[in-house]
């Protein structure tokens, strides 16, 4: 690395990779889904509600209703049956765009095909399929986010061992990466799930458990190569602890493929954890999920086309846009292709 | 050359018992461990019945989960060496055996599908090295990073609905690996008629990798193109195709050779989603089926097996890249 490189390393990396990132159309787009899915998850209460967003009853004012518990509506026993309440006079509710909730169940409309009530039909319980694949996104995304976030933390700091210590300690790493390969992960992970009691927590761990070896092999390889580079020695001659040396120095630099990694690392984790609810090993019921929606409409799959579609069209959606992301990153930290 | 296989097997021991260390902290969570009562609370998700109190003492008398830890990882590790996992609380046959007949199934359909995989992403990649930046190439490398963001398990609903006979074409059989009558068959019909029983199951896993290896053949030939030796080739007047195809090939295919080992656990464990949607009696599908009946000698041999397979691949395919690459360094 030649002087001014190490200066526009430190002045602006991310602005350059940036700057490289924004030629790339696909990229941009994959981004640009990311985002809406991420607000579309994060605004799931405010987007797909059976509750409404502000009410007016009774000459009282309720802001909020779907986030905040009013104590004279829960007593009127409103939750949960707002679809039953008609405004009088004077009064008036703001609905939310999609005003079904995820779990609300509507006997009368069961496997009710895409229309005007229920934009992308009903499943076998009458729940509307929009609001759950709405609410499904946020088991997807934070189970994708959380479980690579461990398999980063776990991958980085075990990578970043084996690799500036080299020796028995590299020697042990490696085994330890060796043995993951070996077992079979998608088994292991039904197993556990099996096992343990079903619930959001266990799949995030259990997913991210089994997916860290490949990042400590890419954060060992950086580290074998930058422990050699001079700035690694200079720290090191000035007399800094091993830590400081490995978190502050070191690792700044070699963290590029990591980030990667880890965003193709969010699409595998939406795969996997689409493919445990497929097999009813994901999060219990009656909590949406997308591959719920999808082994559900296995029974329904010769005429409950939307059943089958819409959920799929969303895993697919989420996945091509983080490994969009993901390419784009790879392409944009390389540089032997910035110009 | 002696020196280093003699150091890759003696490396096989620490990973033996990584494995088998690994699969014990699995079996502390079998019914009946006294970790698995403190994890899953008092009662928790198992009901009390006869039934499962019958599990309970089976899987406790099998692994002998009332003696001290020490005493129950000498047990597993006994186990482990002598392959037996005892019998499937199902069925009450040998676990082993249950493996031995579904671990041929899997491979067929692994095999296949490396097969597969290398015949097409090979000529792609080069393709893709040799006509970088043509509108086709472009259309190609797209296409196959949709094919890989695609879950396979929602291509396979999708083809069985199409092309399975549901209300659209009936085109390919949705399940098994033969038909009810093909042991009646003449060989070549046999044949045929176990891979129109295949081809739905082996396109959705193959598609997937598709992107993956034409990209890493891509590199690869990239850079062996970049060679003085392709060029010296050139400039001996052979034709472009002479150069690419029979020069640079040989050596752009080791860095995807080498790729091999990482498909190898796939190639032993069995694709648990796409073999359970087309009922194919492999490993995946019966280590699901041991999940979902909590048949735990299954699920403990069939962990254990595979990993110890995949261990002996791993080493197998270690030695072999140093017989294509004599330039690898050993050691």
């Amino acid at each position: 690395m030649t002087e001014q490189e190490q200066q526009q390393r430190s002045a602006g990396y991310w602005r350059l990779v940036w700057r490289q990132y924004r030629r790339n159309r696909p990229a941009l787009l994959g981004a640009a889904l990311v985002l809406f899915f991420g607000a579309l998850s994060l605004a799931a209460p405010f987007l797909a509600n059976d509750t409404p967003l502000w009410l007016v009853k009774g000459g009282k004012t309720y802001p909020l209703p779907n986030v905040i518990t009013y104590a004279d509506l829960q007593a009127e026993n409103l939750y949960n049956n707002f679809d039953r309440w008609r405004p009088g006079p004077g009064e008036y509710a703001l609905w939310p765009p999609v005003p079904h909730g995820p779990l609300r169940q509507d006997l009368r409309a069961r496997l009710a095909p895409p229309g005007p009530i229920h934009w992308f039909g009903t499943d076998d319980r009458g729940r509307d399929v929009l609001s759950r694949i709405i609410w499904g996104g946020r088991i997807s995304m934070s189970v994708g986010f959380i479980s690579v976030g461990i398999a980063v933390v776990v991958g980085v700091i075990l990578g970043a061992l084996a690799g500036y210590y080299g020796r028995w300690v590299d020697a042990a790493v490696l085994r330890l990466i060796e043995i993951w390969m070996c077992v079979p992960s998608f088994f292991l992970i039904i197993t556990v799930m099996a096992l343990l009691e079903p619930g959001i927590m266990n799949i995030m761990v259990v997913i991210g458990l089994t997916s860290w070896p490949g990042v400590a092999r890419l954060v060992r390889g950086e580290f074998l190569k930058q422990k050699e580079m001079d700035y690694a020695a200079a720290a090191r001659a000035l007399g800094l602890g091993d830590g400081r040396v490995i978190f502050r120095h070191i690792l700044p630099n070699a963290v590029s493929p990591v980030f990667v990694a880890a965003t193709f690392g969010v699409a595998g984790a939406i795969l996997t954890e689409s493919g445990l609810s497929f097999l009813g090993f994901g999060v219990p019921p009656p909590t949406a999920s997308w591959g719920e929606i999808l082994k559900q409409s296995q029974s329904y799959v010769d005429f409950a086309w939307w059943l089958v579609l819409f959920p799929g069209i969303a895993i697919f959606l989420t996945v091509v846009a983080f490994n969009l992301v993901g390419d784009g990153l790879r392409d944009a930290m390389d540089p032997r292709l910035r110009q | 050359m002696r020196a280093y296989i003699t150091r890759r097997l003696l490396l096989m021991i620490p990973t033996f018992l990584g494995i088998s260390l690994l699969t014990f902290v699995l079996i502390q969570l079998a019914p009946g461990s006294p970790v698995a009562a403190k994890l899953r609370g008092m009662d928790g998700s198992m009901k009390a019945d006869a039934a499962t109190a019958q599990i309970i003492e089976q899987t406790k008398a099998l692994y002998g989960l009332d003696k001290p830890l020490h005493v129950q990882y000498a047990r597993w590790l006994g186990r482990l060496v002598t392959l037996d996992f005892g019998a499937s609380m199902k069925d009450q046959r040998p676990v082993t055996t249950k493996i031995a007949e579904a671990l041929p199934v899997t491979l067929q359909l692994n095999l296949l599908t490396i097969l597969l995989v290398y015949l097409i992403s090979v000529p792609l990649g080069v393709y893709s090295a040799t006509h970088g930046g043509t509108r086709t190439n472009t259309a190609i490398t797209g296409a196959l990073f949709l094919l890989y963001s695609l879950p396979g398990f929602w291509v396979a609903m999708l083809l069985i609905l199409f092309l399975g006979g549901g209300e659209y074409l009936n085109w390919f059989p949705i399940y098994g690996l033969n038909s009810p009558g093909a042991a009646a068959l003449s060989p070549g019909g046999w044949l045929l008629d176990r891979l129109w029983h295949l081809a739905m199951p082996l396109f959705c896993l193959t598609y997937g990798s598709f992107a993956f290896l034409s990209r890493y053949m891509r590199a690869g030939m990239l850079d062996t193109l970049r060679q003085d030796y392709v060029r010296t080739a050139r400039a001996y007047g052979f034709s472009e195709r002479v150069v690419v195809w029979k020069y640079a090939m040989r050596n752009s295919l080791i860095p995807v050779v080498t790729l091999l080992g990482g498909l190898l656990p796939a190639l032993i464990g069995g694709s648990v989603i796409i073999e359970t949607i087309f009922s194919l009696p492999g490993m995946g599908r019966l280590a699901f089926e041991a999940v979902l009946s909590r048949d735990y000698p299954l699920i403990m041999g069939n962990v254990a097996i595979a990993s110890l397979l995949t261990l002996a691949g791993l080493i197998l395919s270690d030695l072999l890249y140093t017989l294509v690459d004599p330039r690898i360094k050993l050691g």
